[in-house]
């Protein structure tokens, strides 16, 4: 039977087809979190002259519980100059807090790494399990407020200062667990003009809190939580400090955007050990956080320009020490365990995050902050450092 | 992480082929793809590399004139259409993945037969290795010191046309020569995404040739081919204009083909023909030549020669019927650039889309039937796949992946 045309075709198709799928992998090739090139920021030293403005970024999300004052914790970790005696919470009514007077500060340590660190540690606790919002963050800090001032990034070009903020049953709007949440932001240039980012519903065009960042400190089962969509809000930039909560008539922004913010969370499926060095265990997750002016398709690869997007991105590295060893040798067999089941089987943790800049202030900004949290009491060394992994 | 990605393409198929476009990814126009994506003609496809012991009819005028002694005296022409998938992927250590997938036509055609005396045979060929635009939305290059995500806008067209002749000089050797005429011709403009300002609008374009001569001796025993390429330098005229710099300026890119020897053999063993083939790309040359003109106008490439070597295997399964497969090792050339120990400035190495920019295995398979309607007819198949990391310290650090799909079919037939 003579050989057709149509039969090589068929049968170099056939061939074709089962030989040349999937070489190209869509995984990531590199673990490390991305952090777009954008180099660490170093944070200026701290003035201890009562300036309500703090030097970092978001800091650990802590708990204070003025009962017990044994679980008191703070744990934050600045890269730069910083000395600790000088560090100071600031709550919105500028109080100046000093952590070093504050229930519990016997637990408190200082860590130093040439002179480059302050590390403050204890316990630290979630976010609720049930209803999923946060009600951690400032809590301990100033007693009772719920919020408070603090800045979110500085740059060269200027200082983004936040009403930073956690869901609770006071107030509208419900933080996302293991999300930080602002009220408002204040964008102070080093030339131009100060602007104040409030935010609304976009239904009920009452003023609302929105999910800004990822919480450090969280396991990743809890940070799971706050995957998801956001909003829509509106944006409404006025000019000057405004409080975005008692707007006077005659205020009136003179630009409004609608916004989603989107949070996608992204386990890290590897885990490493180092147990002969440090019986260290890691495990660790990121979360994005993408803020979508809607309308505009996000764009591939997109730095974090104006008007684009944000990607925040929060790194969580755990830690164990020896008395942990049996449920590091489970973790190590099973190979499942980026979630942790609770506070009491883990014990410190550091996170980095990176955060970009806001497209909502318009401008473009390099943060690097660096959290560290050692539950470990003072009979066990101290892993935490500025890499996190090395004493 | 996620990857994101989409492409779009900007123009239409009036030409044959975008496949090629993927080539000009590499935004550094230095690089202006001196390797084509994919060879000319089934009979190279499906032995997974250009061969001087595999070609025939027309596409031979490319790889070895020798070979056009083995055609038939009459005029016959040869028309190849198949369709291609590139798929590349770039990952930077600080960025997503970008990843791009085109599927795209390809084609070679010519004529050949005899002229003036029964021993010369002739050929024309014209092999469109790349036309086609592609849009990006964010690639991370190295810009100054920092890297950025650009968003870029490609059109790349070259077409090579070949004219080549060959002699017998005895039964079963024949000597070939010929020219291979390419005109090349691209627009890129890039822009930092989310910036409305372009950082680079350049056009460039010009003709280059090279020579080529073979060699080729039959008999019984078997038939061992070789043929040598010369290599060109390649200069481009055109503008450019770079934000903060000069307006408008001659394209600051120097490009470079290098010599080619080219060689192989095969040996017949009852119904199974085995054939080996060897290229040696003197790429060692570039190193002193290559300039990328955008980033940086230093001169200066890592690049070295590279010896590909494949091996085919035919068997005649009927009298009109012949199926082959091959296997082909195709190393890269590259080394990773950046600040080499013997240099002070930052030299060139490989960047997303360049086709050789990776070590490449591929295998080919191809059906050849004679005497059908089509006249000679042959069904062939390609795959080229291979991966590399850059380190941080090579001139554009990343994971690199690249696998492209041919199936093509060809037709020989009297005119």
């Amino acid at each position: 039977m003579p050989f057709k045309p149509i039969d090589c075709l068929i049968l170099t198709f056939v061939l074709a087809v089962s030989a040349g799928c999937g070489r190209v992998e869509r995984r990531p090739h590199y673990d490390e979190p991305k952090d777009y090139g954008r180099p660490p920021v170093n944070i200026a030293p701290v003035n201890d002259s009562g300036d309500a403005e703090i030097p970092g970024s978001t800091p650990a999300a802590v708990k204070v519980d003025p009962v017990n004052p044994d679980t008191v914790v703070a744990s934050i970790l600045f890269k730069g100059t910083v000395d600790p005696d000088s560090f100071r919470f600031v709550t919105s009514s500028g109080d100046l807090l000093n952590p070093w007077s504050m229930p519990g500060s016997k637990y408190l340590r200082k860590y130093f790494e040439g002179n480059q660190s302050v590390l403050l540690y204890g316990r630290q606790t979630y976010g609720d399990e049930v209803t999923g919002v946060s009600k951690l963050f400032q809590d301990g800090i100033s007693g009772t407020a719920d919020l408070g001032v603090l800045v979110g990034g500085e740059s060269e070009s200027g200082t983004q200062r936040l009403e930073r903020i956690v869901g609770n049953d006071e107030i509208d709007g419900a933080c996302p667990t293991a999300a930080v949440c602002i009220r408002s932001m204040l964008w102070t240039p080093n030339t131009g003009k100060i602007r104040t980012f409030c935010y609304r519903d976009e239904t009920t065009g009452e003023a609302t809190i929105v999910p800004y960042a990822p919480a450090p400190n969280f396991p990743a089962k809890d940070a799971k939580k706050a995957a998801g969509s956001y909003g829509p809000y509106w944006v409404d930039t006025f000019d000057g400090e405004v409080n975005c909560a008692k707007l006077e008539l005659d205020q009136t922004p003179y630009e409004s955007r609608k916004i989603i913010i989107r949070f996608i969370f992204n386990p890290n499926p590897k885990m490493t050990y180092m147990v002969k060095q440090r019986e260290l265990s890691e495990a660790d997750y990121s979360v994005r956080v993408i803020v979508d002016k809607l309308g505009r398709q996000p764009v591939m690869n997109e730095q974090p320009y104006v008007d684009a997007i944000t990607r925040m991105q929060g790194e969580s590295e755990y830690f164990m020490n020896s008395r942990e060893k049996t449920l590091l040798k489970v973790i190590k067999r099973t190979r499942k365990s980026i979630n942790f089941p609770g506070d009491d089987t883990w014990i410190g943790s550091l996170i980095r995050t990176y955060n970009s800049l806001s497209p909502i202030t318009g401008i473009m900004m390099d943060v690097h902050a660096e959290y560290c949290m050692n539950l470990m009491d003072d009979t066990f060394e101290n892993f935490c450092s500025p890499t996190g992994l090395q004493p | 992480m996620k990857t994101i990605c989409r492409f779009k393409f900007t123009n239409t198929f009036v030409t044959l082929t975008l496949a090629g476009a993927l080539t000009s990814l590499a935004f550094t126009a230095g690089m202006a793809q001196a390797q084509d994506l994919f060879p000319a003609g089934v009979e190279a496809k499906a032995s997974g590399m250009e061969s001087a012991i595999s070609s025939r009819s027309a596409p031979a005028a490319l790889y070895n004139p020798a070979n056009l002694g083995l055609e038939h005296a009459q005029k016959k022409a040869y028309l190849e259409a198949g369709l291609i998938r590139a798929r590349m992927a770039y990952e930077h250590p600080q960025f997503d993945q970008v990843f791009v997938e085109v599927k795209s036509p390809v084609a070679t055609a010519g004529i050949t037969g005899s002229v003036f005396d029964p021993r010369l045979r002739a050929a024309l060929t014209i092999f469109p290795a790349k036309s086609g635009g592609l849009t990006i939305d964010g690639i991370p290059q190295p810009i100054g010191d920092a890297t950025h995500s650009l968003s870029v806008e490609n059109n790349d067209q070259t077409i090579k046309t070949a004219l080549a002749a060959s002699w017998t000089l005895a039964p079963g050797i024949n000597v070939g020569s010929g020219i291979i005429h390419s005109m090349e011709s691209r627009s890129i403009s890039a822009q930092v995404v989310g910036s409305a300002t372009a950082i680079l609008d350049q056009k460039m374009s010009n003709d280059f040739t090279r020579g080529i001569a073979g060699v080729r001796a039959d008999s019984k025993l078997g038939s061992v081919a070789a043929a040598l390429t010369s290599s060109v330098r390649k200069t481009y005229v055109g503008e450019r204009s770079m934000a903060g710099g000069i307006p408008r300026s001659k394209p600051e890119a120097v490009s470079f083909e290098p010599a080619v020897f080219a060689a192989g053999w095969s040996v017949p063993v009852g119904p199974v023909r085995t054939e080996f083939s060897m290229n040696h790309r003197m790429w060692g040359a570039a190193s002193g030549i290559m300039r990328e003109g955008l980033a940086s106008e230093s001169t200066g490439a890592d690049i070295h020669d590279i010896t590909e070597t494949g091996l085919r295997l035919s068997w005649v399964a009927i009298p009109t019927l012949t199926i082959s497969g091959s296997v082909a090792n195709l190393p890269s050339p590259w080394g990773e650039g950046g600040i080499l120990n013997s240099r002070e400035t930052s030299v060139m190495g490989p960047g997303f889309g360049l086709s050789n920019g990776v070590d490449r295995h591929a295998i080919g398979l191809l059906a050849h039937s004679s005497d059908t309607r089509f006249g000679n007819f042959d069904v062939g198949m390609m795959n080229v796949w291979g991966s590399r990391t850059v380190s941080a310290a090579g001139a554009n650090p990343g994971h690199y992946q690249t696998d492209i799909m041919t199936i093509t079919a060809a037709s020989t037939f009297i005119f």
